[in-house]
């Protein structure tokens, strides 16, 4: 049987796209990656017929890749799909299975976007603990897959720390769940089993070991107040001493970021930005509190290390009215202000932040491309550094420009001792070389799970 | 395989980056892209799947066809995507331009050419004679002919032929306030075309609308269609390349402002929850939010709620832009998608203010709960007339 027959046979015939104006529109996501258009899209709505469709293709030999596809708005090329793909597009699987207030969890399919479940979670008075700032468009099975974060991470955790148990289908079609989910008639309460986590080898995983299509998340309850604070520095220095400060006590932190301050004062010229945004950085902290009293004690010790580090108070304004409102579509308020970028992930010890800093400007300047900086505090113990680079859809010419600074910025910044958020395949071996034996465990791992190769293949580099 | 727009759709089609929020679901607005969310989430059928298949289109990559045209006449041009981009993109700009190109290329809705041919033929959409457009009008709303109108209603086809009591009520109102206006004989003001791709036709149609007005003399037309409303104030300066000598008014506004003048005395009567839907083409196109809002609540004895999804986070009713036309399941299931949220709130009336909106709604109320009222304002406001 041909593959798109025995597609249709599982899923129905409207589900199986093979048009290539219905395929474009998988070629790409969010990033600077170049089109790959795929042989085939099929849009599978349940666990089993996922299943289905794996146990066939890894069985045949039709060398036919599986790449998954929720949202697609990855920022760093892991939406597009490698040549002769099969993309199993999630977007049907998109219900909340389960709101279990007893053990303060929620089972979710991989489809449903954050928006959807803060939408419904919400009216019940609660949230997840982690939520990227892409929230109404990002699916929750995606952002699991690439580890992704967000607000909420300082207090709670990363994704991954907010998991109770997952469902993936492995490449040959079984069905694995994690957790203690795992036992029939026991609730998904702790992805703690005996032996290793085995959740953690899926998350982050960007769909190369398997599809995760059920999902469990921690619940907590809405904050009960909230504080927020915007600073403005001369220098990145002084901004990052005060971030310090505050990483070495125990704030309840919903977010902190720094960004040059020149980059919002055009878009929101209606605020005060006082004397030194102008030209330094500017630090907005939204913190929450277990009393209106709590929030306010907290936010004034942080104004205090502002203070002393000659950070200038600007009030409530950006922070609140800004950043706080917009704060499920930040991700794309932040980043398509002012045009595209790529952008680049990386987690730094906070102190070396002032040293990426000034190296970014410099290979920025080196390539004669504009490279915005910006940070957030997403734990006590690092900093997310995501500088990103301006680039238009109008000029591909100048994509390959775009990728160089990009491969040259990852380097420095490996040497400089920080760590990638993701390490996709279309980075040189001069830059993978450095990861080789965690690579070649991963390659193990890989080739244990999926030895005929048929999972998202380049997603991370090697793989 | 396109080039006198080529221009208009580069600059709007490279700023796209794909971020999907045009598509997302959020807090005030779980719903973004009608389409989208009644497609099953088929990504050729989201505002961003569009807009990249409008780029291959420009750049000569993919072939139009009849089953790539439904991608883009799978729309209500609603205009929540152009709402939401943060890059600004003129979305609904965008597909209708496309449509435009894909009708030139004979791969648009049979349907929509239907109707188109209906239009040139009898003035309207709705296949009915040119000679009954104004069969709704009692002897008694007669205008007699004021030697000098301030108005000129501007009825539209579809209080004309399908919703003729909103037609027959802003008349009411209009004489109640002793206001001096005139009907005249109008056609189509071309939405249903403009919307559809048939752009050509529609400038006839505004043309021949605009030449009309100026005969009556008038410096200012009302409208109780939120289609007409938009068509005529926004694009027949476009179309016909000239400001318009005389404004356009929707009978919402001409409401409130009355009634603010204390021309309009209303009666009190039992106390009635009421919302409102907010008509595309009236708010998220032109703005218009608070009038309609104001005459409802100077009602006596009427207790506003609003939805959650208002303004211009108002879900689309369904039946414009040539949805209804090209998709009528799928619109009446949108217009019920709405009236299930009017539900939430518990209202016992749904009140808007665009003879469509109305058809359509009350299609989608049939589905969920028959006991519903669906008015236009004029309606209500007619009904308390002292």
């Amino acid at each position: 049987m041909d593959i798109q027959s025995f597609l249709e046979e599982i899923v129905g015939e409207q589900y199986v796209l093979t048009e290539d104006f219905e395929k474009i529109v998988y070629s790409r996501d969010a990033s600077i990656e170049p089109p790959v258009l795929p042989d085939y899209v099929v849009r599978p709505r349940t666990i089993e017929e996922i299943q289905k469709i794996f146990t066939f293709i890894n069985s045949a030999s039709y060398n036919h890749p599986i790449h998954i596809r929720c949202s697609s708005t990855s920022y760093w090329g892991g939406g597009v799909p490698a040549k002769r793909s099969i993309v199993l597009d999630l977007s049907r699987m998109n219900e909340i299975i389960e709101i279990n207030e007893e053990t303060q969890c929620v089972t979710v399919e991989p489809g449903l976007t954050f928006g959807e479940l803060h939408t419904v979670l919400e009216h019940k008075g609660y949230r997840i603990g982690e939520r990227p700032e892409s929230a109404y468009s990002a699916c929750i099975g995606g952002h699991v897959a690439s580890m992704g974060a967000g607000l909420g991470q300082y207090i709670f955790g990363n994704q991954g720390d907010q998991i109770t148990g997952l469902k993936i289908v492995l490449p040959n079609g079984t069905l694995l769940t994690t957790g203690s989910g795992a036992l029939e008639n026991v609730p998904k309460f702790t992805k703690w089993m005996f032996g290793p986590d085995l959740s953690g080898l899926f998350i982050g995983s960007e769909g190369v070991l398997g599809v995760i299509v059920e999902i469990t998340l921690k619940l907590y309850p809405l904050p009960k107040s909230m504080a927020f604070a915007t600073f403005a520095f001369e220098n990145i220095e002084n901004t990052i001493e005060t971030v310090h400060q505050i990483q070495k006590k125990l704030f309840s932190i919903q977010y902190l970021s720094c960004f040059e301050g020149s980059s919002f004062i055009e878009t929101y010229p209606q605020l005060d930005w006082g004397t030194k945004a102008d030209h330094g950085i500017v630090l907005t902290i939204v913190i929450e509190g277990r009393s209106q009293e709590d929030a306010n004690i907290q936010k004034e010790e942080i104004t205090l290390e502002a203070l002393k580090q000659d950070g200038e108070d600007l009030g409530e304004g950006f922070a609140r009215d800004i950043f706080w409102k917009n704060r499920y579509n930040w991700a794309v308020t932040r980043t398509l202000r002012k045009g595209l970028r790529t952008i680049i992930l990386f987690r730094v010890p906070t102190k070396k932040i002032p040293l990426f800093w000034e190296e970014t400007r410099i290979i920025g300047e080196q390539f004669s491309l504009e490279v915005g900086r910006s940070c957030q505090a997403r734990s006590r113990h690092f900093i997310s550094y995501h500088p990103s680079i301006r680039y238009s859809e109008k000029t591909p010419e100048i994509w390959e420009k775009v990728k160089e600074c990009k491969n040259a910025l990852y380097l420095r910044f490996i040497e400089l001792g920080g760590m990638p958020c993701r390490l996709p395949g279309q980075l040189p071996e001069s830059i993978t070389h450095k990861f080789k034996h965690y690579l070649l465990f991963l390659k193990k791992l890989k080739k244990c799970i999926d030895p005929n190769n048929i999972m998202s293949p380049n997603k991370i580099a090697g793989l | 395989m396109i080039n006198s727009t080529s221009e208009f759709l580069a600059e709007a089609l490279y700023k796209c980056g794909r971020c999907s929020y045009c598509r997302g679901y959020g807090a005030e607005t779980p719903i973004i892209c009608p389409a989208y969310e009644l497609t099953d989430r088929l990504e050729v059928a989201s505002p961003k799947g569009r807009l990249q298949i409008a780029r291959r289109l420009l750049e000569n990559s993919i072939r139009s066809s009849k089953e790539l045209s439904q991608s883009f006449f799978l729309c209500s041009l609603c205009g929540d995507c152009k709402d939401k981009c943060i890059e600004g993109i003129d979305t609904t700009e965008v597909f209708e331009v496309i449509r435009e190109v894909l009708v030139e290329k004979n791969v648009g809705i049979d349907t929509h050419s239907k109707f188109m041919g209906s239009v040139v033929e009898n003035n309207n959409p709705y296949f009915e004679p040119h000679e009954k457009r104004f069969e709704w009008l009692p002897k008694n709303l007669e205008t007699g002919n004021p030697v000098t109108p301030e108005y000129a209603y501007f009825v539209g086809c579809t209080s004309a032929y399908r919703r003729q009591p909103i037609a027959v009520t802003t008349t009411e109102i209009l004489h109640k306030a002793n206001a001096k206006f005139t009907f005249m004989d109008e056609v189509c003001c071309g939405s249903p075309l403009l919307r559809t791709g048939h752009k050509e036709v529609a400038k006839k149609l505004a043309t021949k609308n605009i030449e009309t007005i100026t005969k009556t003399g008038v410096k200012k037309v009302i409208t109780s269609c939120a289609g007409c409303y938009r068509t005529l104030k926004q694009d027949y300066p476009v179309l016909l390349e000239r400001e318009l000598p005389f404004k356009i008014i929707h009978s919402a506004e001409l409401l409130a402002e009355l009634i603010k003048d204390g021309r309009l005395e209303l009666s009190d009567d039992k106390q009635m929850k009421v919302t409102y839907h907010d008509p595309c083409h009236l708010g998220r196109h032109s703005g218009v939010y608070d009038p309609p809002r104001d005459v409802l609540k100077s009602i006596p004895n009427i207790k506003f709620v609003e939805m959650s999804e208002n303004r211009n986070n108002a879900l689309c009713c369904g039946a414009g832009g040539g949805f209804r036309a090209g998709y009528k399941d799928l619109s009446i299931e949108l217009a019920a998608l709405r009236v299930s949220q009017v539900k939430k709130i518990d209202a016992e009336i749904l009140a808007s203010s665009c003879p469509f909106c109305h058809y359509n709604l009350e299609l989608g109320r049939d589905k969920i709960d028959k006991n519903l009222k669906v008015v236009d304002i004029t309606e209500l406001i007619a009904k308390r007339l002292l």
